[in-house]
């Protein structure tokens, strides 16, 4: 019951103050509560601004990505893990600590290593290629997040997927590889199926990981920039609140990406649950 | 029709080659990390090792003075939010693990499902208005308010990854205590709390790394550069002082390591952790 009443304190009653100020018109010298109710105002606002459209944009494309890129890499992974040896063990004891270090640390190197005269592009300079914009330039700042975003959520991936591969009975992939099914056969038709549970389960916490973790990969990395390239739904509604004082826009677009994620979240479990029937 | 002989380059051995690439992506952006640390400024670009050989822990000698008030913070902040958010999960999760063996099924149900509800809920979107409610109740720019705040963050969590721990204490145990004549309140604290006593530890030191690594509620609530924890210096560091990479690495260095003993601690029940589902 005391749990019960903090949250209720902590997260339910900022919940109501979320709503109350995306329908209020909150400003830095009101924000103690005394604002008034505006109605729409802050929606109509947030909609008719142009950032509004391309950060909507920018997060299907990097949500989607993430839950594609973790979910076939995962399971790749997965499987060179699966079978039990001491290189295995030793190997996913390393992926974890990458996996628990945290989000600050794990941003920071990554952005070090994205840097235009960083690690990366010295690798790729005796290929010929590059110098890459991987951060500083707005066509590839998205996916240079994403790779990092991806290397620190994919040790969990992979975790999750052997867990479901796990509990996929030997005998069925044994007796599909002896009638000669390949390796993706195998995967798509017979470990999938049985797997599907366990995949929309991870689907739901990657598409949260999109919404959530991801925000604080690209506060440390990017900023939002360069310009507005990597402004995802969050972190537009932070920087209306935090750096512009909008507060009223800034709740208008959390509460949007709140529901977004809680829609998308509450539609995969149902389908997770029905299809491949 | 069963093959006997494998091709000299079997399917088999792409597991293991599988993890040495795995071992090279993983260990190489940490070790960059490290050794970046112990270079010189003028060499931080420099791949080639010869050419800054020897390092030198220097720059370690030089980043640690500024950051004593900052560990200060950092171990405030994060022994607070962990003893408030585990003082309030442990009740609530022994409180759900004994509802679930009883006709409040249903209710202990509910409750789980609006846990992992909030679980959804991004981190950047709460931010918002528990700033109007800190502003309001004037804990704006103090620890008491950062401590709340992460501990509200966390507290779903612990009590997700404790409820199994109760679970796991037999109830033929507690029903003995009731027969010796103990109340409610002394089988939890005399018998459920020290079976229970190394997952509250295990528990305790996840919230705790979780705690000292965040930085979104502590960069966002604290104005004053007196109470920034460890994670908020990095942070202004990374984002304002690129040019001196290696002070930057030793901060990052420094801050890591607690977060690393604690991984090695609780290695096991962070797997097992991952997959009940709790842990993301």
């Amino acid at each position: 019951v005391p749990a019960g009443i903090f949250l209720l304190a902590t997260v339910v009653y900022p919940l109501v103050t979320l709503i109350r100020m995306a329908f209020g018109d909150v400003s830095l010298s009101n924000l103690d509560g005394s604002y008034g109710w505006t109605g729409l105002a802050n929606f109509r606002a947030v909609f008719d601004s142009p950032f509004f459209s391309s950060s909507v944009k920018q997060t299907a494309v990097f949500t989607a990505a993430l839950v594609a890129v973790d979910l076939i890499l995962g399971y790749v992974v997965a499987d060179w893990l699966r079978r039990p040896s001491r290189l295995a063990g030793f190997t996913q004891t390393v992926l974890l600590i990458g996996w628990a270090l945290p989000v600050l640390v794990t941003g920071t190197i990554w952005r070090f290593m994205l840097l235009d005269n960083g690690f990366l592009n010295a690798l790729l300079h005796p290929l010929s290629v590059g110098p890459v914009g991987w951060l500083s330039s707005s066509t590839f700042a998205l996916w240079g997040v994403l790779i990092a975003v991806v290397w620190g959520s994919l040790p969990f991936s992979a975790t999750v997927i052997r867990g479901g591969i796990m509990g996929v009975p030997a005998e069925t992939r044994e007796a599909a590889t002896i009638d000669g099914a390949g390796r993706v056969t195998i995967a798509w038709r017979i470990m999938l199926p049985q797997m599907r549970s366990t995949i929309g389960t991870l689907a739901i916490l990657l598409v949260t990981y999109g919404f959530g973790t991801s925000f604080a990969f690209i506060q440390v990395m990017t900023a939002g920039g360069p310009g507005t390239a990597t402004t995802t739904l969050p972190m537009l509604g932070y920087q209306e609140s935090f750096r512009t004082f909008n507060f009223g826009s800034g709740a208008a677009v959390a509460l949007l990406s709140m529901a977004v994620v809680i829609v998308l979240a509450v539609g995969l479990s149902r389908l997770s649950r029905e299809s491949w029937r | 029709v069963v093959r006997l002989v494998r091709p000299a380059f079997s399917l088999s051995s792409i597991p293991a080659l599988g993890c040495v690439l795995l071992l090279v992506i993983y260990l190489g952006p940490m070790a960059l990390a490290i050794l970046t640390s112990l270079k010189p400024q003028a060499a931080i670009y420099i791949y080639d090792l010869q050419s800054f050989w020897p390092l030198s822990a220097s720059t370690y000698s030089d980043v640690i003075g500024q950051l004593l008030v900052p560990l200060e913070n950092s171990l405030i902040i994060a022994t607070g939010a962990t003893v408030l958010a585990m003082a309030l999960a442990t009740g609530a999760a022994y409180a759900l693990a004994r509802m679930e063996s009883s006709r409040l099924r249903r209710a202990a149900d509910v409750f789980l499902g609006a846990l992992l509800l909030l679980q959804l809920i991004p981190q950047a979107s709460a931010v918002i208005p528990l700033y109007g409610v800190l502003v309001a109740t004037q804990l704006a720019n103090t620890l008491v308010g950062v401590i709340i705040a992460d501990a509200a963050l966390l507290l779903p969590l612990a009590i997700l990854v404790l409820r199994p721990h109760f679970i796991s204490v037999p109830l033929e145990l507690e029903d003995a205590a009731k027969v010796d004549g103990a109340g409610t309140w002394s089988i939890f604290w005399r018998v459920v709390l020290p079976l229970a006593r190394n997952g509250l530890l295990v528990v305790g030191a996840i919230v705790f790394a979780l705690v000292w690594g965040e930085f979104i509620y502590a960069i966002t609530f604290l104005a004053s550069d007196s109470l920034n924890p460890v994670s908020v210096v990095l942070l202004n560091q990374v984002t304002h002082f690129t040019t001196s990479w290696n002070g930057v690495m030793a901060v990052a260095v420094i801050a890591t390591v607690p977060v690393v003993c604690i991984f090695a601690f609780t290695q096991r029940e962070l797997r097992e952790g991952i997959s009940a589902g709790a842990i993301r």
